[in-house]
């Protein structure tokens, strides 16, 4: 298998991203067991909510 | 902050693909309040237990539920030293250890992760005890319990032997009640090749259209339920996150953990702060595999040089797997 770069933009858009501060901390998705914490009880602290894709494999 | 305590290598499953099972000989050590002790004292000293907005504290193992007096004692020290409000627990647990003490620790953990590799025929075909009875009965049992009084994580791996089954499995976990299942791709499994691509992008679909026309807007599956991009952030292992070992060993995360070349050192010697250091100047450098790519920095390769190194060999080439996850990311945003 390859790696396949994406060469369009048309989905990160501003609906799609989160503002660049809002980053997340290694810890809330970088190996899935780390969602933990606030993230599991009320949602990421930088104001996500809890969604798959922040429980990914890291 | 982030600890992960390793409360015991020990387990009272025998999983066919477990590093731990009987016949390989590890040492079924517990951790010892001596050990959980020394690695309080530890966090306590550094600069970002105060500053920290939460302490969010893992038990791990084995089955972490084997050592009901450890977590008990953690569980004291902490709610002794940390408001409520910043702390939090979580926990991975094979589901399988229930009785009215563990109910009681379950009862306290806020994100409760039980794994489950699909229905009973495939769960229990490495999933077994000791006796060689599959586990799959009594986790589901235990799920379906715990999913009645608060949320349950049930948490898949994916291989590319079941990846055919995907659908039908998580289909078969949403009937029965569940709503947040997290499929998570073996990023292991070497045999992953060209020709799943497409079967892998199919599977999720499937899903998503299963979830659209049962109108489960309440489920949360990996990739499928739409959420927005969030660019990565650094990594935090050794810094602000850490994995203490039964014998007091120090690691940066659950990937590195038993990897000699990423130990942080022991408890009661203190954290290698040159390891560190070494560990946070390869993961501040770009991986170049990805030049030019949009998704970089929503991709987990851009951050993690770590899990790059360990499937490609090399800590700047993306894996082919991982980059296949942020494309199906990138397909259902
Ligand atoms: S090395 Fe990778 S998995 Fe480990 S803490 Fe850093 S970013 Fe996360
Ligand atoms: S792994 Fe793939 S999706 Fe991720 S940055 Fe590299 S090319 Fe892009």
């Amino acid at each position: 298998m390859e790696i396949k770069k994406i060469d369009n933009k048309v989905k990160l858009n501003d609906q799609n991203v989160k503002a660049e501060r809002d980053e997340y901390a290694c810890h809330h998705d970088c190996i899935e067991y780390y969602y933990s914490g606030s993230t599991g009880a009320k949602g990421c602290r930088r104001g996500s909510t809890i969604t798959a894709k922040t429980t990914r494999a890291w | 902050m982030h600890v992960v305590f390793w409360t015991t290598n020990d387990c009272n499953l025998n999983c066919s693909y477990c590093y731990n099972r009987i016949g390989n000989n590890i040492k079924k050590e517990y951790m010892t309040k001596e050990v959980a002790d020394a690695a309080i004292d530890m966090l306590t000293k550094l600069d970002c237990w105060e500053t920290a907005d939460e302490i969010a504290v893992q038990f791990h193992g084995g089955e972490p539920l084997m050592n009901c007096d450890i977590i008990e004692y953690i569980m004291e020290r902490f709610e002794a030293l940390v408001p409520a409000s910043k702390l939090y627990y979580g926990m991975t647990t094979n589901g399988t250890l229930y009785d009215e003490r563990r109910k009681k620790i379950i009862n306290k953990i806020n994100e409760l992760s039980l794994s489950l590799d699909g229905k009973a025929e495939i769960h229990d075909l490495n999933r077994k005890f000791i006796n060689g009875k599959g586990s799959f009965e009594q986790v589901m049992a235990t799920a379906k319990d715990i999913s009645n009084k608060k949320d349950v994580r049930l948490r898949m791996t994916v291989t590319r032997d079941t990846i055919g089954d995907l659908c039908d499995t998580v289909c078969y976990f949403l009937e029965e009640g569940f709503r947040r299942i997290i499929p998570v791709l073996d990023m292991y499994d070497s045999h992953w090749k060209d020709e799943d691509e497409p079967i892998i992008f199919e599977q999720f679909r499937k899903i998503k259209e299963y979830i659209e026309e049962k109108e489960y807007g309440d489920a949360v599956i990996s990739y499928v339920t739409e959420s927005e991009f969030v660019r990565k952030a650094k990594c935090t292992g050794g810094v602000e996150s850490f994995h203490f070992l039964p014998d007091g060993s120090i690691y940066p995360c659950s990937l590195t953990v038993g990897d000699s070349d990423w130990y942080l050192g022991n408890v009661s010697t203190g954290l290698d702060k040159a390891k560190v250091e070494e560990l946070q100047m390869i993961n501040n450098k770009d991986t170049s595999s990805c030049t030019g790519c949009e998704m970089y920095h929503y991709c987990a390769s851009s951050r993690c040089k770590l899990i790059n190194k360990k499937i490609t060999g090399d800590y700047y080439t993306a894996s082919s797997i991982a980059c296949l996850c942020s494309r199906l990311e990138y397909e259902f945003a």
